[in-house]
């Protein structure tokens, strides 16, 4: 929560940062405080949107829409409860969901073999790829996350792959080296170098009458939650698609069918509702797919996958059977979670208000030492430092290049899952390639991946020949 | 201002690079060997991943300068860059021999000096933070460095 606060802060740059720090701590208690980071900065993101216009998260930058004029209007007060409210809501029902359904699916994906998985996570990467921002960069990113996962010693073989001679890359590329320098050190290098520094608030007095919202209001918000958190829960489960796309889709539907769509951008309570239960609701319910099957649909679910494998628990529908009180002391988390933080986030706001004012000039010197000792203190190895810094370089340029970092992340844990799934596969089927698509789970997988890919080779061709008919009609 | 000459623009920079990582990747991987179809060899799905790398990077460095994001004026880059990188690299050379709280302090002032000035607060900072991370990772969580050189 206190990080969706610091804007240009992601849950991502965070949890990877963080990252180091709980090694030494239970399994259980490591993921708890990753993902309660995660859907902590969801809620979070929203206050600064809301009283500043600058979004903590990419996925509350449409609160900022009608939550920044309401402030404005002077009912930030109002804004802020709606938010935390309709958050609430859409977490709830996600967990909710996620409660039921998980087992289920767990059960389900019991009869999941090397094919099928092979499968759900080739439509995993091609969801991810290509819905995200430009898809050409999407599919080389995934492509060269592949590879960089690839390094090291070869299970099947015992042979070293892309080492290049480098003892210390033989047990493969750590990913707490890659993700904090890909996002924390990139972060840094970006907001030093770009002068994007905290910005500075004024300091609006909000007391707790301001917070009280009107009949009118509440009656106003409660639809909008509602379907705010049925279309998060949809693009949580969905892979690629993620708490970003929910609320820009629950603020357009708010949109459309709303009586007066004019009030939107000038402080529509439904467009402050719909979007932040979406989000909300998105974010939980990415844990679904990523616990009962092992398939996380982006980064951070990778990333949290990773997490879960290095403390020697295998997330997927054995997860239930083999530790279930790991799989329910995570849903309980959730709920304590975001109990503690609708109680929290209340009478806090004015404090967030003032966490804003730390100088960003003490912050990132003691960002970039706890990234050098908590990437240090995994394996003992400077090695591991000295890459940070390179992959931070790295991820420098891409940011430049406006290559997108998150496809990486995900191909880099989700490629050798894949190859390992391919090759057992095969050796299952005896070397016949029909055997990826031989069962109607898989078979509807790949269906799903191809029409994406078939979806987006059109997309990418109209607006070729969009962008080359604009080229035509200048002199 | 835009510097980059209209036949290299960054799209075509991108582009070109990632082709080159995917052709010296299928290169190496090349020599992995494919095995057969029963039992594939660890250079198929490298090869796979670096024809993808390929492809894509071909496409891009064919393709137009449509959405690359343009960053106004050039940053300035080098002065961000040489602390943050050599603070990093300073702590992976000082932590083993010189112990916890030099290394996190040198790191410290050298990052600090990306900003462009260094006023007493960071020196201040470069001090007491080290000595509350060594309580936090030696004393606190075991981590096994030496806290000083002696």
């Amino acid at each position: 929560m206190f990080v969706g606060v610091l804007p240009g802060m992601g849950a991502m740059s965070t949890i990877a940062m963080l990252l180091p720090l709980t090694w030494r701590l239970e399994p259980s208690t490591a993921l708890i405080l990753l993902a309660a980071i995660f859907y902590g900065g969801q809620y979070g993101g929203s206050t600064t949107s809301i009283l500043l216009n600058l979004p903590g998260t990419a996925a509350n930058a449409v609160t900022g829409l009608d939550g920044y004029p309401m402030a404005r209007q002077g009912r930030a007060g109002v804004a802020l409860l709606v938010t935390t409210l309709s958050s609430f809501v859409g977490a709830s029902i996600a967990i909710l969901l996620l409660m039921t359904l998980a087992p289920a699916l767990g059960r389900f994906a019991l009869a999941f073999g090397s094919p099928e998985y092979f499968a759900a996570m080739t439509f995993a990467l091609v969801a991810a790829s290509t819905v995200s921002g430009h898809v050409l960069k999407g599919v080389a990113m995934v492509a060269l996350g592949t590879l960089l996962g690839l390094i090291g010693i070869d299970i099947g073989t015992g042979g070293h792959r892309f080492t290049f001679g480098l003892i210390e890359l033989a047990g493969g590329l750590s990913l707490v080296a890659l993700a904090t320098g890909l996002f924390g050190v990139t972060e840094i290098l970006w907001n030093l170098a770009h002068g994007q520094n905290a910005a500075q608030v004024s300091d609006e007095r909000i007391t707790f009458r301001s917070l009280v919202p009107t009949r009118e209001d509440l009656r106003a918000s409660a639809l909008p939650s509602l379907r705010g958190s049925l279309l998060g829960i949809l693009c949580g489960i969905l892979p690629g698609t993620g708490a970003t796309l929910a609320s820009f889709l629950s603020y357009s539907v708010e949109r459309r069918v709303a009586a007066d769509p004019s009030g939107f951008g000038k402080g529509a309570i439904a467009g402050v509702a719909g979007p932040e239960a979406a989000n909300n609701a998105a974010v939980q319910a990415a844990f679904i797919p990523t616990l009962a099957l092992g398939v996380p649909g982006d980064a951070v679910m990778a990333m949290l996958l990773g997490v879960m494998v290095i403390h020697g628990v295998a997330p997927g529908p054995l997860m239930l059977t083999d530790s279930p009180a790991l799989f329910w002391g995570i849903v309980a988390s959730f709920w304590v979670g975001n109990l503690v933080l609708l109680i929290l986030n209340i009478p806090l706001i004015g404090v967030w208000v003032r966490i804003l004012r730390v100088p960003y000039d003490l912050l990132y010197p003691i960002v970039i030492s706890l990234v050098a000792v908590g990437v240090y203190s995994i394996n003992y190895s400077s090695f591991d430092v000295v890459l940070v810094a390179a992959i931070g370089l790295v991820g420098y340029g891409m940011r430049r290049l406006d290559y997108p970092a998150a496809p990486l992340l995900f191909g880099f844990i989700l490629g050798p899952m894949m190859e390992d799934h391919l090759r057992r596969a095969l050796l299952i089927g005896g070397g016949d390639l029909t055997v990826l698509v031989g069962t109607p789970v898989s078979a509807a997988f790949h269906m799903a991946s191809l029409s994406i890919v078939v979806m987006s080779s059109v997309s990418l061709f109209r607006h070729a020949m969009a962008s080359r008919a604009v080229r035509d009609r200048r002199p | 201002v835009n510097r980059h000459s209209d036949f290299f623009p960054p799209e075509r920079i991108g582009g070109v690079l990632t082709a080159a990582i995917g052709f010296v990747a299928l290169c190496v991987s090349s020599s992995y060997g494919a095995g057969d179809p029963a039992r594939i060899g660890p250079g198929v799905f490298p090869a796979l991943a670096a024809v993808a790398l390929l492809v894509t990077g071909l496409g891009l460095s064919l393709s137009g300068t449509a959405r690359t994001q343009r960053v106004a004026g050039m940053p300035r880059l080098l002065p961000v860059a040489v602390p943050v990188v050599s603070s990093l690299l300073v702590f992976a050379a000082l932590i083993r021999s010189a112990g916890f709280v030099p290394a996190m302090s040198a790191a410290m002032l050298l990052a600090s000096l990306a900003n462009g000035r260094l006023c007493l607060r960071h020196l201040v900072l470069a001090v007491a933070a080290p000595a509350a991370g060594a309580a936090v990772f030696v004393y606190g969580l075991g981590l096994g460095v030496p806290v000083f050189p002696w």
